[in-house]
């Protein structure tokens, strides 16, 4: 049976896939520090997290995270996740909407308190492999050999 | 410390060193590497070493930096800051002899034998074109 951090973790994005963004926060505490790494942004509160996770929702309507594999290491979780969705709106500086879909692999960590609640957590995933999808940059050359 | 971490931790140690053979025996001889920042996999000691020498060729001073690992028994999760200067070609661009610094997590799993046998490593080479000068980051919102 899954711990409780575990059964946190796993509620963020069943909620989020589910359009129930402040569900999918509740288990954030509400002086969470969180860190983008794709963004390059920290988000110092849940409700700056509430925000990123909003703007993905205004960019991608139908955007869908699945969860690949969940690993439970006590006092942090970490996910690796996908996302996946259809650009039919705004994404940052990015006003117009592609119509274009993505496969983006990510990586979440939770950091839980004593209590359960979620005070820090990290987000890693590739910038340049959304932009390459959306057709807003090319990937540079990869040697053939080694290319997946 | 457990094995694993033990394991993972002196790895990254032996890379900054760039004890690539020793690095690289934290390894089955099989192992799978997923970068996904790069949309590479690398099969096989061999191709991991490659790896790695074509990251010390444009980035001779590259270190690993910053290290936390989380332990989860046969997986270890470990977050670093990837640093150097670029002083070769890399990815097919010139050097620049720009600094970058980038955030890394690396997924390991290790087989029943403590090696490694499945990494998947995920990053933002976007963040490392722009640092270069390669690429301009948008203006965010």
């Amino acid at each position: 049976m899954a711990s409780k951090n575990v059964q946190t973790a796993l509620a963020v994005y069943e909620n989020f896939n589910k359009r129930d963004i402040d569900g999918a926060v509740s288990g954030f505490a509400e002086d969470l520090v969180f860190e983008d790494h794709g963004f390059g942004q920290t988000y110092k509160s849940r409700a700056e997290f509430r925000d990123s996770m909003q703007s993905w929702v205004d960019g991608f309507s139908d955007v869908k995270v699945t969860t690949a594999k969940t690993i439970d290491a006590g006092d942090t979780v970490i996910l690796q996740l996908e996302g996946n969705g259809k650009n039919d709106g705004p994404m940052g500086p990015f006003t117009k909407p592609t119509g274009r879909s993505i496969t983006v692999p990510f990586v979440e960590l939770y950091k839980f308190d004593a209590s359960g609640r979620i005070v820090a957590g990290e987000t890693y995933f590739d910038m340049l492999t959304l932009l390459v999808q959306l057709g807003h940059a090319e990937r540079p050359a990869q040697p053939a050999a080694a290319r997946s | 410390m457990s094995k694993n971490v033990d394991a993972t931790r002196s790895g990254f140690e032996a890379w900054n060193k760039r004890g690539w053979k020793d690095a690289a025996s934290r390894y089955a001889v099989g192992a799978t590497v997923i970068d996904h920042g790069r949309e590479i996999t690398y099969k096989g000691r061999d191709e991991i070493i490659g790896s790695w020498e074509e990251l010390a060729k444009g980035f001779p001073d590259a270190e690993l930096t910053d290290l936390t690992s989380y332990d989860a028994g046969d997986t270890v999760v470990t977050t670093s800051v990837g640093r150097g200067t670029n002083k070769g070609e890399f990815m097919g661009m010139p050097a620049t002899g720009r600094r970058v610094s980038l955030p890394l997590v690396s997924i390991a799993h290790f087989d029943a034998k403590g090696l490694i046998d499945r990494e998947e490593q995920y990053s933002d080479s976007f963040s490392m074109l722009v640092q270069l000068g390669h690429a301009k980051a948008p203006n965010h919102a």
